[in-house]
């Protein structure tokens, strides 16, 4: 998995807010929470109507918008598919769940998905960073410093 | 932009993973300022690191426990 940091333009604070992401090179699109979204001020584009997109088991049809991303000080219109989630995935699981749903929250609840519509925006040596280098966790790797 | 908290959040995600499982972790410059219970919103934890972090760099994430194994 590999995660960075972008910031998105609060379009109701009227500032930049900083979102951890997952880089997902598999995603057209990038992907936020309605729930977050909507506290942003970001408004679905109406006039294309929905996307139509496969999942794993079957069509997801979501709407569309274009979000100010900002990654490195370069700002980009990037296009965004916002999901409604249902409000008990936005916790961890009851013991009564556990066999129903992953343990843990989901994970737009804390994080946007960064698809082709961002990674397409940027420079080649940024792309290269981000895929190939210092972004991606260590899943099983050990390191020495504790953190306090 | 928290680049270099980013990163020390990255090569550190095993430490945090036993410190503070399935919490929200704010990291400044290169440690820990704040751990919250649950995951929280974006747009929250934006609100407490502009108050703790202020000019500085910073990142969070939510730690998850094992969380690689539930992304298909």
């Amino acid at each position: 998995m590999i995660l960075i940091d972008v910031e998105v333009y609060n379009n109701v604070k009227k500032l930049y807010e900083l979102f951890e992401a997952i880089v997902d090179t598999g995603a057209t699109f990038c992907v936020m929470a309605e729930h977050i979204a909507r506290k942003m001020g970001v408004v679905p584009r109406e006039k294309e109507g929905k996307i139509h997109l496969w999942q794993v088991d079957g069509p997801l049809v979501l709407s569309e918008s274009i979000f100010r991303i900002r990654y490195r000080e370069k700002e980009q219109n990037v296009e965004v598919v916002i999901v409604s989630l249902c409000e008990d995935y936005l916790r961890l699981a009851t013991p009564n769940e556990i066999c129903e749903r992953p343990t843990t929250p989901h994970p737009l609840t804390s994080r946007i998905i960064l698809g082709k519509s961002f990674l397409d925006k940027l420079g080649e040596g940024e792309r290269k960073e981000i895929l190939v280098s210092s972004f991606s966790l260590p899943r099983f790797a050990s390191s020495q410093a504790e953190p306090e | 932009m928290g680049l270099e908290s980013r990163k020390w959040i990255n090569e550190h995600l095993p430490e945090l993973r036993r410190k503070y499982p399935n919490k929200t972790v704010i990291v400044c410059e290169g440690r820990v300022v704040r751990a919250i219970d649950e995951p929280v919103d974006p747009l929250q934890v934006n609100e407490v690191a502009r108050r703790l972090c202020r000019g500085r760099d910073w990142s969070y994430t939510y730690v998850s426990e094992r969380e690689e194994e539930y992304i298909l």
